[in-house]
């Protein structure tokens, strides 16, 4: 009897045990079939998009189980740094990318390629030698990453509250001064914060002085130091004294929706129709961009060093190129991002669907900028070791006072 | 009298501090806008709902409880045998012993991770496995600190008498110890699962896309700007784990009343 | 023929040896790696040199000073409240057996702290439901301003929120067992509840009440997610500090960050010290 109950203890706990390490070993029959993607989780949109439209295409026709892991950009590339120099078979197989953190992947030796112009959906549709596919932040791609959409940095506000909206830095100087404490932008640290700061950049230093400057902490001080000093001067008339820079767009936005803020900025430029539809913002919120331009950049899908299904993720990755898949991304319901394929490239059928699912429809048009009107207000972006010292720059003028 | 009152008003207080983010939790899992200028809250939605249990999301949220109720489970076996040999032995060094299991409290999550990582990645351990390892180390501490506080004051006397009597040592774990400690052993089990179930940085970190915890998913969303889902999904997760509590505690309840009427 | 005391010996090794084994493997390597990595070895990202250079790069950096000032003044001040009310709560609770009740005060335990730190922000922030609340009971031209103040005070806030249940559910046990035990003895003895609770409970949980304020303080200290989402610009905590680090583009400064790693590690093991010597003497009759 009481050996009875002793084994039958022992058994369960066994169970369990073999249960949890098994739980390991059995998913490895299946790997050649999975391919993991590892990005950004935090708009649902995006992960619908990905969860049943690009997985269930890969598995329609590749056989292919996409599963995406939740996971910030520079935390992926962490982890694949360590796992890297350990040398043992990673569990990234392809990682959404872009701008400083592929410059620091591709110098670090973290990701497999050159591999774009194997795909067969890059050479059909895509522009193999022009700007997105080349040059990423300033820097070759060296065919190491495969554009997947396009971004551009635009500004949202509440046209009730806002009359005029600054399309310069006179005129948000101007606004400011007038309504003190109704405005901010995010730390440098963040995505948005940092493009606006290259926004004022550009409107006040202009892009082609910066383009070429040398990535020197003292050289790009002194070209910049006309920009550093308005924001300085703005300091003051910013929301809470300035004291306080929200820590990123998402915090700016909350702060647009509970109404402290009249103006929000971004980089998805679709993003003022969803959220109007989906009532989170005023009806009356429009997007806008700035005369001199605004930064314009691809975003991209790469694919690990050590990725344990390489094929896979090449397949996957040639999925997210395809015709298909690019106008279903661009779907104002879903994740609306702007596509990267090459308009006149396609055929004339796949032509008509873009321009539909591009179009909004007539209740919430005003709420967008349509992309001629982006278009003509673009520019590149600069070079990311740039980027990083002019973010840092204003960490020590603006935020430390140093 | 007015003293009384005076008391009462502050755990009114406390317990309102306590309860009002849960309320604004609630709140925004059904509604989507909020204008500082209104009073109630506009645009009733379940627009959250719909797109927590559209994609799997609430299935991994019960993956992730049950991997969590596993954790704790071991977490609360093995703190009652460290208590067990401490309060029945004498050796000099008690106290430093003791004080080794309460270490995983003192180091940070981050150092933690990242310090080990080295060690799993070089060792034939998968990474669920070093995931089990790092979810226990961190979850002993506290299951520790619950059932040791029982042992020491209810200690094993009875026990030894029972065995002293002729009992077996199971027969005597199920009909002395058991009822006595069970609502010990049930805190700490809780304790140990709660600890488990809210860590974020081991499951990124370590684990592999087959480790996906819900706290990790729920992440991103709450660090976004959408309210609503944001809501939704901690108003979830604290559902998931609020029905564990329940359910051990009931559990707990009956053992300790039948054990006491046979 | 294993004798009996061998025996015994053999089954006490046997019963701690999961837990020490997983313990000791772990928090060891840990500790070395980091402590190594901080003196600027780390072999696979190409380091191979020994300095101390890091340790005094901090030591003489302002920003880093004056975030670890910053870091124990908000976690010292939110423990010790939390600790109090913790403690005020948990006396109450151990009163009732209502299960509703004992249910709510423990959710904040369940959440994460980034989840906390979010419904923190929703209630408190400059137009969050308090705001509402307030404006709704008709005080109008109230501004409700106690998140991102330079103070911290949204962090203490959260701290507090995710600290007081988890006092509280640690020291109410202690209480309902020493309650059933001399409640009624000291009310026989002529004992007001007050003289009763400051003489007898309090020094009975004391040991309970002390490691549990060690407990969240050092927690505090160290965490990164409140600070990151309700924390002030400048300065910013350690935890947010060593984060950066770790994620920055840079990988030197990863050493950076095993050398703060470190530092946190030292400071947590002197107040484990100091704990251990405050207790050592007091053994009798305690409950724990």
């Amino acid at each position: 009897m009481k050996k009875k109950k002793l084994l039958s203890l022992v058994l369960v706990f066994t169970l369990m045990i073999s249960m949890v390490v098994f739980a390991g070993c059995e998913n490895r029959a299946k790997q050649n079939q999975t391919v993991t993607l590892y990005g950004w989780g935090g708009d649902e949109r995006v992960n619908a998009w990905i969860d049943n439209e690009l997985g269930k295409y890969v598995k329609e026709n590749y056989n292919i189980t996409l599963k995406r892991v939740p996971m910030n950009i520079d935390e992926v590339l962490l982890k694949l740094t360590d796992e890297k120099s350990s040398a043992k078979s990673g569990s990234i197989d392809v990682i959404w990318i872009n701008g400083e953190n592929f410059y620091y992947a591709k110098k670090n030796n973290l990701l497999h390629g050159p591999f774009l112009n194997t795909l067969e959906n890059a050479k059909k549709y895509y522009d193999l030698e022009g700007a997105s596919a080349t040059t990423d932040f300033g820097y070759a791609t060296g065919g190491y990453e495969a554009p997947w959409g396009t971004a551009q940095f635009i500004f949202n506000y509440d046209s009730e509250k806002v009359k005029a909206i600054p399309t310069n830095a006179e005129s948000l100087k101007e606004y400011v001064i007038n309504n003190p404490g109704r405005f901010t932008y995010p730390k440098s640290s963040d995505f948005s914060g940092s493009a606006f700061i290259r926004t004022v950049l550009y409107d006040i230093v202009g892009y082609d002085k910066l383009k070429n400057l040398d990535p020197s902490y003292d050289t790009v001080k002194k070209v910049i130091t006309p920009a550093l000093e308005y924001l300085k001067a703005l300091e003051p008339y910013l929301w809470k004294d300035g004291q306080v820079y929200p820590s990123d767009s998402a915090q700016l936005d909350s702060l647009y929706q509970d109404g402290e803020i009249d103006i929000t900025m971004a980089y998805t430029a679709n993003k003022a129709l969803s959220m109007v539809k989906g009532k989170n913002w005023p009806s009356t919120t429009k997007t806008a961009v700035w005369e001199k331009g605004t930064p314009f950049n691809t975003h991209y899908l790469a694919i690990s060093a050590i990725a344990p299904n390489v094929e896979g993720a090449l397949k996957v990755i040639n999925a997210a190129l395809s015709p298909a898949m690019q106008i279903s991304k661009a779907n104002l319901d879903g994740w609306a991002d702007l596509p990267s394929i090459k308009y006149e490239k396609l055929s004339q059928e796949e032509q008509g669907n873009l321009d539909k699912t591009l179009t909004p429809a007539k209740e919430y048009a005003p709420s967008i900028l349509n992309y001629e009107e982006l278009s003509k207000h673009q520019k590149p972006e600069l070079k990311s070791d740039l980027v990083v010292i002019i973010e840092k720059i204003w960490e020590d003028v603006i935020l430390f006072d140093k | 009298m007015m003293k009384k009152f005076f008391y009462r008003v502050v755990l009114f207080i406390i317990f309102t501090f306590l309860i009002l983010p849960m309320l604004s939790m609630l709140i925004w899992s059904f509604f989507s806008n909020w204008r500082a200028i209104d009073i109630l809250p506009s645009s009733f939605t379940f627009a959250g709902f719909n797109y927590f249990f559209a994609s799997k999301d609430w299935y991994i949220g019960i993956k992730s409880t049950i991997f969590s109720m596993e954790v704790a489970l071991i977490a609360t076996i093995i703190s009652i045998m460290v208590s067990r040999f401490l309060i029945s032995t004498n050796i000099k060094n008690k106290n430093t012993l003791e004080s080794i299991f309460y270490l995983p409290m003192l180091l940070p999550v981050i150092s933690v991770c990242l310090g080990s990582h080295k060690l799993f990645l070089q060792s034939p351990i998968s990474s669920t496995f070093a995931l089990l390892i790092l979810h226990i180390y961190f979850s002993l501490p506290y299951a520790f600190k619950m059932t040791y506080s029982y042992y020491s004051i209810w200690g094993v006397e009875e026990e030894l008498t029972a065995r002293g009597l002729g009992a077996s040592f199971w027969q005597a774990f199920r009909y002395i110890n058991l009822p006595i400690y069970i609502q010990g052993y049930i805190g700490s089990f809780i304790m140990a699962f709660i600890i488990s179930y809210s860590q974020y940085f081991i499951n990124l970190f370590i684990g592999n896309h087959n480790n996906i915890n819900f706290s990790m998913i729920m992440t991103p969303y709450i660090a976004n700007s959408n309210r609503n889902i944001a809501a939704v999904y901690t108003l979830m997760y604290i559902f998931y784990g609020v029905v564990v509590m329940m359910l051990t505690s009931l559990m707990g309840k009956n053992i300790a009343r039948k054990k006491s009427l046979s | 023929m294993i004798s009996n005391i061998k025996k015994k010996r053999i089954q006490g090794i046997l019963l701690i040896l999961p837990a020490l084994s997983i313990i000791a493997i772990v928090t060891l390597f840990v500790i070395i790696n980091t402590f190594i990595e901080s003196l600027g070895y780390i072999p696979e990202l190409s380091f191979n040199s020994f300095t101390l250079k890091y340790y005094v790069d901090l030591f003489t950096d302002v920003v880093f000073l004056k975030s670890l000032y910053f870091s124990f003044k908000v976690a010292l001040i939110s423990a010790i409240v939390a600790t109090i009310l913790g403690v005020y709560t948990g006396y109450y609770v151990s009163k009732w057996s209502d299960n509703f009740t004992s249910l709510l005060y423990k959710m904040p335990i369940l959440l994460s702290y980034v989840a906390a730190a979010v419904l923190i922000y929703n209630t408190y922030s400059d137009k969050g439901l308090l705001y509402h609340i307030i404006s709704t009971l008709g005080i109008s031209e109230v501004k409700v301003n106690l998140v991102y103040t330079d103070s911290g005070l949204g962090v203490i806030l959260l701290n507090i929120f995710k600290g007081l249940p988890f006092v509280a559910f640690c020291v109410a046990p202690i209480f309902m067992k020493a309650d059933e035990t001399y409640s009624f003895v000291a009310q026989n003895l002529g004992c007001t509840r007050f003289q009763y609770i400051i003489k007898i409970l309090l020094p009975l949980a004391k040991r309970s009440i002390v490691t549990s304020f060690l407990i969240i303080f050092n927690f505090n200290m160290f965490t990164y997610e409140g600070f990151y989402y309700l924390g002030p610009s400048n300065p910013i905590s350690i935890g947010v500090y060593a984060y950066k680090t770790y994620l920055s583009p840079d990988l030197s400064n990863r050493i950076y960050g095993m050398a703060i790693n470190m530092i946190m590690i030292m400071i947590s093991i002197i107040l484990c010290f100091l704990y251990y010597k405050m207790v050592k003497g007091h053994r009798e009759g305690e409950i724990i």
